[in-house]
């Protein structure tokens, strides 16, 4: 803002003076008051597209790097030595068609086939299936969606961060996404870059207090995942904060309660259609049922994982299972740090969304499973909050930042390839 | 003298002692973070590639102990336990493998591996430090920082972790330069001789060690006693290739068989852009995509490409003897391409970490561009992880 005050104080060169206007000074003052404002202009957009075009950049350069990690460890790690094999594009992408992600292309390519199918929610296999009938390659369709989704995510986050904090803590943020360990999950075909998009767009809602935009983002995120559902606790948070104003007249009630109701509506909707496709009414709750998953006490996967890890029959050390623990416990266990960390630094909508978030993922562990934590590892990416906060740290402790900056990337590409190549 | 006895009193003493040890502390820390980060990047890795998800099945930790012993590796630590054995060990030159088997043969035979990983450890620490005073020397703390982190994190400096005699060689080479830059000349010709003894290319070293004597001729040349005495110290550096060609007449009958063997590895000599022509025309016609040789061409030609730009990138920006031992160092490596062979280039990726200097470089225009900073950074870490598992698995990373 101060530059913009310099600006409107200070006269345009002389040499564009003249050649622009005649001595009349009526005239000349026209048009250095033009030229003012011309150089506000210029200096608005560039301050406006330098964010955009940095995190454009990095988005850019982590996308290549993911490419270039999956080609030499995919070429190289499959091939037998000095054979003469070819291995094409589409095998080469087509690597990174596992997990859930096989699930949501399924889905997007025949529709919901049993009951089990509905665990996973519409709006991304809806998108990858009405764009993939074009092209015929789902899984690319899938895989680009995700991408561009995460990338609309990032400026939208910078946005809010810069808005409402600081612009180095805000591209700190984007940096931290960027190469997070697990953030390969937003380069293949998973739901979570659509799921954080319309959680950022709903907490970008809120922030200028646009109700009805932050009903129809959070409504959008929950017909995404059930995980969408929570971002009413924020949209409750800030209705509070907002009562006064709420209160002032009947419109401004009602323009704040009703779009609260969009939330649900998404998730009778999505139980509708399941209803009419498998004739079970609670289908939803029937799949969540038959899912495994029962409400434990936060800590029970914790401790579950400990026990295997160190209790008196804990798994072999060199086990591929044990070392899966010890990642998804570490993610679990950073970021419920990074939460307490938070509590203190972050406004109290982002706190609570977290610890609904954190909660629900804790409480509900995945039973049925030998890894109880799993989920963690691509849910837990939704928490920007989070890593909002390892931000404020990354900015106060530049050492911090510059290990932060060499360990993920390193994690990034070990967890990429132990994804794609593990057999 | 006089900047010594500043140097030696109260404040600047102190000043002194605590800018040298902030950055030996910062090198400790990058060295022992990367360091760590290998050793992780090994123990995830090597148990999740080769046992199926969430199985209990353990993999042995001894197998995993020897992962690393890939390769030259083997050939370097087969040379420390038994000796030369056959004409193509001759091609590796004796300094590394002997200082392995001198600390070995007191420990007993299971130390081999592990003394000669140490070895390479330590000497990358030493590496480390010299490259941090040369960067300093030239562009001050910021560069310096900078070329040592990119340094240590090269998509190929995996080599340094691993028991190679790659560090071993930098540390003499490097040391031999800062000597140089100090005017210590006998201590230059003594780490260069070392470095002779360590690798073939070490011989190469005279050629900044002239360069140097050039660009200080004011000093130098006041008269022939002392020019003499400066030349002197020079002619340590060939006779540490000569005592090794001694050596090989002696065992072999054949002096120079250490290049004579090269052609085991398709190794002829030709004009230096014969084996990027070739390997360009390779890449474009002869290999389709996914193609395992392609992989590699794209490693060795873009290494080599990287560091012809950063030979011209730093011409001016670094010291004119440094751009020498980069220019000569490379040009070493360009004539004796491998012609025949499918990845004409081969090794190339390894063979531009001695070009330390050039990291220097880099250091500088990453200071001055940061968007290429933040995304080299990136790339070199995630590619680094990369290149070291497909090494450890045992596929083909010479």
């Amino acid at each position: 803002m101060a530059s913009f005050v310099h600006i409107l104080h200070d006269d345009p060169p002389q040499r564009y003076i003249n050649r622009f206007c005649s001595r009349n000074k009526r005239v000349r003052k026209v048009v250095i008051y033009f030229m003012r404002i011309q150089r506000l202009y210029h200096k608005y957009i560039a301050l406006k597209r330098t964010p955009i075009r940095d995190t454009i950049w990095l988005f850019i350069v982590t996308r290549l790097v993911l490419f270039a990690v999956t080609y030499f460890a995919y070429l190289l790690l499959t091939t037998p030595t000095y054979l003469a094999k070819i291995v094409t594009v589409p095998s080469l992408l087509s690597a990174w068609n596992l997990g859930e992600s096989t699930d949501y292309i399924r889905i997007a390519r025949y529709g919901y086939q049993s009951l089990s199918d509905f665990a996973y929610f519409p709006l991304y296999p809806l998108l990858v299936g009405a764009v993939g009938n074009l092209t015929g390659n789902y899984f690319l369709v899938g895989m680009i969606l995700s991408n561009l989704a995460f990338l609309a995510a990032l400026i939208f986050l910078y946005h809010i961060i810069a808005f409402s904090i600081e612009e180095k803590v805000a591209h700190y943020t984007i940096l931290y996404y960027c190469i997070f360990p697990t953030s390969f999950y937003f380069f293949t075909a998973y739901n979570t870059s659509f799921l954080l998009l319309f959680s950022v767009g709903t907490f970008w809602a809120l922030q200028r207090r646009y109700w009805w935009r932050a009903g129809l983002f959070g409504m959008l995120a929950s017909l995404t995942s059930p995980f969408g559902l929570l971002l009413l606790l924020p949209y409750l948070a800030t209705l509070i904060a907002e009562r006064r104003a709420l209160f002032s007249s009947v419109f401004a009630f009602l323009n704040g309660i009703t779009p609260l109701l969009l939330f649900p509506f998404c998730i009778l909707f999505i139980n509708y259609c399941a209803w009419l496709a498998t004739g079970d009414r609670l289908a939803l709750l029937t799949v969540e049922l038959q899912s495994g998953r029962e409400f434990t006490y936060p800590w029970e996967g914790i401790i579950q994982t400990f026990s295997m890890l160190f209790g008196p029959h804990a798994l072999p050390a060199g086990s591929s299972l044990q070392v899966h623990l010890i990642i998804d416990l570490c993610i679990t266990l950073f970021f419920l740090v990074l939460w307490v960390v938070g509590l203190f630094r972050l406004p109290f909508r982002y706190s609570l969304w977290s610890f609904g978030v954190l909660f629900v993922l804790l409480s509900f562990p995945a039973q049925e499973s030998p890894d109880v934590l799993q989920p963690n590892q691509h849910m837990l990416l939704l928490l920007f909050p989070m890593l909002l906060t390892l931000a404020f740290q990354g900015k106060k402790h530049p050492g911090f930042h510059q290990s932060l900056f060499l360990i993920f990337p390193v994690f990034l590409a070990l967890f990429s390839i132990t994804f794609i190549l593990q057999p | 003298m006089r900047d010594l006895a500043v140097l030696l009193t109260g404040r600047s003493c102190l000043w002194w002692f605590l800018m040298k040890f902030s950055a030996i502390l910062r090198t400790l820390w990058l060295f022992v973070l990367t360091r760590v980060l290998l050793v992780i990047v090994t123990y995830v890795g090597y148990i999740l590639l080769n046992t199926p998800r969430d199985s209990t099945q353990a993999v042995k930790l001894e197998d995993m102990l020897m992962v690393w012993a890939r390769w030259d590796a083997l050939n370097f630590l087969r040379i420390a336990q038994h000796g030369y054995q056959v004409p193509t060990d001759f091609a590796f030159f004796p300094f590394f493998p002997l200082l392995i088997a001198s600390i070995s043969q007191y420990l007993g035979p299971w130390s081999y591996w592990l003394v000669g990983f140490m070895l390479s450890n330590l000497a990358l620490f030493g590496t480390l430090l010299l490259l941090y005073q040369l960067a300093a020397d030239i562009g001050g703390e910021k560069v310096a920082c900078k070329a040592q982190l990119l340094f240590c994190i090269f998509p190929t400096s995996f080599y340094f972790f691993t028991a190679y005699n790659e560090t071993l060689f930098l540390f003499f080479a490097l040391g031999t330069l800062l000597a140089l830059r100090r005017h210590h000349w006998w201590t230059a010709g003594l780490l260069g001789c070392l470095a002779a003894l360590t690798r073939s290319v070490g011989l190469m070293l005279v050629f900044p060690f002239l360069v140097e004597l050039w660009l200080q001729k004011d000093r130098v040349a006041i008269n022939k006693r002392t020019l003499f005495f400066c030349l002197l110290p020079m002619l340590l550096i060939p006779l540490g290739t000569a005592l090794y060609s001694l050596y090989c007449w002696y065992s072999t009958g054949d002096p120079i068989i250490f290049a004579t063997v090269q052609e085991n590895w398709s190794r002829r000599s030709a004009w230096p852009w014969a084996g990027i022509a070739s390997a360009i025309y390779d890449l474009i016609w002869e290999q389709p995509f996914g193609s395992f040789y392609q992989a590699h061409i794209l490693l060795d030609l873009g290494a080599t490409l990287s560091f012809l730009a950063l030979l011209l990138a730093g011409w001016r920006r670094i010291r004119l003897s440094y751009s020498i031992y980069n220019l000569i160092l490379l040009l070493f490596c360009l004539v004796n391409p491998s012609l025949t062979h499918a990845d004409p280039l081969i090794s190339m990726q390894r063979l531009v970490l001695e070009e330390a200097p050039a990291f220097i470089t880099l250091g500088f225009l990453c200071i001055e561009h940061p968007r290429l900073d933040k995304a080299l950074q990136v790339f070199f870490a995630a590619l680094l992880v990369t290149l070291s598992m497909i090494f450890y698995m045992n596929s083909w990373m010479v």
